[in-house]
C-alpha cells in the first residue's frame, strides 16, 4: 500500500514550454514537505497539478494508494492556501470557513462547530462575523488556513501563503503554521522562493529549477552538501570561486587558488582541469578565530557592513582574489576597521567544487 | 510664493468643475429646461385642437384615472420587463461563455458579433424582422417543417414581435456590463471554491453569480430604461396592438396636444426613476 503523496515522472507544458519537467518526489504522510525554487521555476505549476487545477501531461500521481490522474478538484483529498488567499468577497469569515462544509453537506449544527473550532485554531473566533475587506492581511491569510482546514484535508497545499505578510508576521506565522501542523497532523506541501521560510519549516525541502527538481533532502542536508553549483549558490550566501584542480579522487579533490593549494569536497566532479568552488561567508573564520583551522592565508578588508547579528566582510586575500566573510557580532565588540590586515581560515570539509559552466 | 502655491490651489480645485461645465451647461439646455417647460405645460389643457393655457389639474386627471392610460401603462412596464428579463437570461450565458473563452481574438469576433445588432439602423432591423417572423417567414417555416407547429405562429403585429425584436438589439448593452463584471473577477476564486469541493453549478451559485450581480444591476438598468423609451420597434412591430406610452406621447406631439405630451413624458421619466432606485437598493445586498 503507497503511503503520502508521490510524483512519478510528471511534466507539464505551455505552448510548447516545459514548466514541470519529470519531476518525481516522494512525501512522506504527514511531513512537511517544501518546494523552493526561483520565480518562474515551476512550483506553483506542480502544486496545482497536485491540486486538480492542471492535469500533467506525462506521469502520475498518487495520494496514499489513489491516483490522482484525471480526478477533478473537488474530488481530491487535497485544500489549499492561495498567495493572495482568495477569500470570497461577498462572505463573512465564518461563511468563507463554512463553505467547504457546507458544500459537504455536513449538518447545521456541527457546521457551525467545526467552522468555530477552525477559526479558533488560527485565534480569529472573534472576527466571523466580519468581511474580507474588514480584515488586515495577516487575519486573511489565517481566514484562509482555517477555510482549508476546516475540510481536514490529508494533504494541505501552500501556495507562498506569507508571501504578502511583513517581516515580522511573517516569522510569526512560521512559527504558527508549524504548530498548526503537529496539531492536525496533515502532510503539507509548502512553495515558497524564501529560503529561510523552506529551511526553518520543512522536513524536506526540494530545490527546484528550470521546471527539475535540482536536488531534495533534510534542510541540513541540502544546505551543508549542495549537489549543484545553484544548489551551493542558491541556498544561504557563497563565495564562488575558480579554482584550478590538482587532484580528484573519490569524494575528495585538491585545488588551487592562485598560489594557495587546500582541500576540497566534490560536489559535482569537473570534467577538465578547472572548476569552482563555493565557499560559505560564515565558514570562513576571520582574525584569532582562524587560528587552528586547517586553511590558512590572510587577506585586507576592503570593505565591512554591518547588519545587527552578524558582519559582512569584503576581503582581498594574499593568494589574489577576493572573498566575502560573514562574521557573528559578539556584543562590544567594534568590527574589523577598513585596510585592516587580518588572518583568514577555513576548514576543508566546508568547500566544495562544482564544473565551471553550471 | 504664496500667491503661487494659491493659484495652484486654485487651478487643482478649479480644474474638476471646467471639465464638467460642458457637461453641464448641456445637460441644463437640453434636460433641466425641457423638464421645467414639462412641468409648465403639464398644467395647461388640450381642448378641441388648441392650446389653453390656464392652470389645471384636468390633463393629470385624465391620464391617472383613464382606465385607458392604466392600460398604456401597464403595457409599457409590461413590454420593458419581458424584454429586460429575455435579455439577461439570454445575455447572462452569453456573456459567461464570452469570458470562458480560451482565445482572445475570438473573444473579440464574438464581441463584435454580440455588438452587430446596434451597427443596423432600426428601421432596417424591425423590417427584417418583419420578414422573419411572418406568416410564411423563416421562423414560421421551419417550425411548420419541422412538424412541431400545425398553423403558423403570430410571431409579428403584436407583444411577440416588439420583445423578440428589443431583446434583440438590446443584448449587447446586457452581455457587455456583466462581461465587464467577469473579467474583474479574481480567478483564484472560481478555483478556491473547487477546490474546497463544489462542482460548477455551486461555484456558480455561490460565488459566481453573487459577484457578479453588480453587472447583471447595470445591464438590467440599462435595457429597462432604453425599453421604456422605445418608439420605432413598436410602432413598426406592435401593428397598433402593442399601445406603448412612447407611442401615445409621439401621437400626442404630432396632434400638437403639448399637454398630455408633457405628462406622458414625465410619466416615463419617473418609471425609469424608479427602475434606477430600484435596482441601486438591490446593488446592496452584493457590496462585498
Ligand atoms: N497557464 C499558463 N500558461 C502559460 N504559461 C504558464 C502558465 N502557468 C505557468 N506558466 C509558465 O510556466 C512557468 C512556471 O510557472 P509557475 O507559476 O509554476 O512558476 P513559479 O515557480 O510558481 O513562480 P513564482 O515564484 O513566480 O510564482 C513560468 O515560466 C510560467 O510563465
Ligand atoms: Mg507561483
Amino acid at each position: 500500500m503507497r503511503q503520502g503523496v508521490v510524483l512519478e515522472a510528471v511534466s507539464k507544458s505551455f505552448r510548447g514550454f516545459r514548466a514541470v519537467d519529470a519531476v518525481s518526489f516522494r512525501i512522506p504522510e504527514g511531513s512537511f514537505f517544501s518546494l523552493l525554487g526561483p520565480s518562474g521555476c515551476g512550483k506553483s505549476t506542480t502544486l496545482r497539478m497536485l491540486s486538480g487545477f492542471e492535469d500533467p501531461d506525462e506521469g502520475r500521481i498518487w495520494i496514499g494508494d489513489q491516483a490522482m490522474n484525471g480526478v477533478p478538484a473537488y474530488r481530491r483529498p487535497t485544500n489549499m492556501v492561495f498567495q493572495r488567499w482568495a477569500l470570497f468577497p461577498h462572505m463573512t469569515a465564518f461563511d468563507n470557513v463554512a463553505f467547504g462544509p457546507s458544500v459537504a453537506r455536513v449538518p447545521r449544527a456541527d457546521r457551525r462547530r467545526q467552522v468555530m473550532e477552525a477559526l479558533d485554531l488560527v485565534g480569529l473566533a472573534d472576527f466571523a462575523g466580519r468581511k474580507p475587506r474588514q480584515l488586515s492581511g495577516g487575519q486573511m491569510q489565517r481566514v484562509a488556513l482555517a477555510r482549508a482546514l476546516v475540510n481536514k484535508p490529508r494533504v494541505l497545499l501552500l501556495d507562498e501563503p506569507l508571501g504578502a505578510l511583513d517581516l515580522k508576521l511573517r516569522l510569526q506565522m512560521q512559527v504558527e503554521l508549524k504548530r498548526i501542523q503537529a496539531s492536525v497532523g496533515a502532510t503539507f506541501v509548502y512553495v515558497t522562493h524564501d529560503q529561510g521560510e523552506a529551511l526553518t519549516m520543512s522536513d524536506q525541502v526540494a530545490i527546484m529549477r528550470d521546471g527539475r527538481i535540482e536536488q531534495m533532502g533534510a534542510p541540513h542536508e541540502v544546505y551543508d552538501a549542495p549537489a549543484t553549483r545553484f544548489v551551493a549558490s542558491f541556498l544561504g550566501n557563497a563565495n564562488l570561486l575558480p579554482v584550478s584542480v590538482r587532484a580528484l579522487a573519490g569524494g575528495r579533490a585538491e585545488v588551487a587558488l592562485g598560489t594557495l593549494a587546500f582541500p576540497a569536497r566534490v560536489g559535482q566532479a569537473p570534467a577538465g582541469a578547472t572548476g569552482v568552488v563555493a565557499l560559505r561567508y560564515e565558514a570562513v573564520r576571520i582574525g584569532p578565530a582562524a587560528q587552528g583551522q586547517p586553511v590558512r592565508t590572510r587577506g585586507r578588508i576592503l570593505d565591512a557592513s554591518f547588519s545587527g547579528s552578524s558582519v559582512h566582510y569584503l576581503i582581498a586575500a594574499e593568494p589574489g582574489f577576493s572573498l566575502t566573510v560573514e562574521d557573528r557580532h559578539k556584543v562590544d565588540e567594534r568590527p574589523w576597521t577598513r585596510g585592516t590586515e587580518v588572518d583568514l581560515g577555513w576548514h576543508g570539509d566546508a568547500v566544495r567544487l562544482f564544473p565551471e559552466a553550471d | 510664493m504664496a500667491c503661487g502655491q494659491g493659484r495652484a490651489g486654485l487651478a487643482r480645485v478649479a480644474a474638476p468643475w471646467l471639465l464638467l461645465l460642458p457637461a453641464f451647461l448641456l445637460m441644463t439646455y437640453a434636460f433641466v429646461l425641457p423638464i421645467g417647460s414639462f412641468l409648465e405645460y403639464g398644467f395647461y389643457r388640450f381642448e378641441r385642437g388648441r392650446l389653453v393655457q390656464d392652470f389645471t389639474f384636468e390633463t393629470y386627471r385624465r391620464f391617472l384615472l383613464d382606465p385607458y392610460y392604466h392600460a398604456v401603462i401597464l403595457d409599457t412596464v409590461k413590454v420593458a420587463a419581458i424584454v429586460t428579463t429575455i435579455a439577461l437570461l439570454v445575455g447572462y450565458p452569453l456573456a459567461y461563455g464570452l469570458w470562458r473563452l480560451r482565445s482572445p481574438s475570438l473573444q473579440r469576433w464574438f464581441g463584435l458579433i454580440i455588438f452587430s445588432p446596434v451597427l443596423v439602423s432600426v428601421v432596417v432591423r424591425s423590417y427584417g424582422w418583419t420578414v422573419l417572423l411572418a406568416d410564411q417567414g423563416a421562423v414560421n417555416w421551419t417550425l411548420m417543417r419541422l412538424g412541431l407547429i400545425g398553423e403558423p405562429l403570430e410571431l409579428v403585429y403584436n407583444l411577440t414581435g416588439v420583445v423578440i425584436s428589443l431583446s434583440h438589439v438590446f443584448l449587447p448593452f446586457v452581455v457587455f456590463p456583466i462581461y465587464a463584471a467577469m473579467t474583474r473577477l479574481d480567478p483564484s476564486l472560481r478555483e478556491a471554491a473547487m477546490d474546497l469541493g463544489a462542482g460548477w453549478w455551486t461555484t456558480f451559485r455561490r460565488v459566481t453569480l453573487p459577484l457578479t450581480l453588480p453587472g447583471i444591476v447595470a445591464a438590467a438598468q440599462i435595457a429597462f430604461t432604453l425599453a421604456l423609451g422605445a418608439l420605432v420597434t413598436p410602432a413598426l412591430l406592435g401593428g397598433g396592438r402593442v399601445l406603448v406610452l412612447p407611442l401615445q406621447v409621439y401621437r400626442a406631439t404630432s396632434e400638437i396636444n403639448w399637454p398630455f405630451a408633457a405628462v406622458g413624458g414625465l410619466a416615463l421619466l419617473l418609471m425609469a426613476l424608479v427602475a434606477v432606485v430600484l435596482s441601486n437598493r438591490l446593488l446592496r445586498y452584493a457590496e462585498p
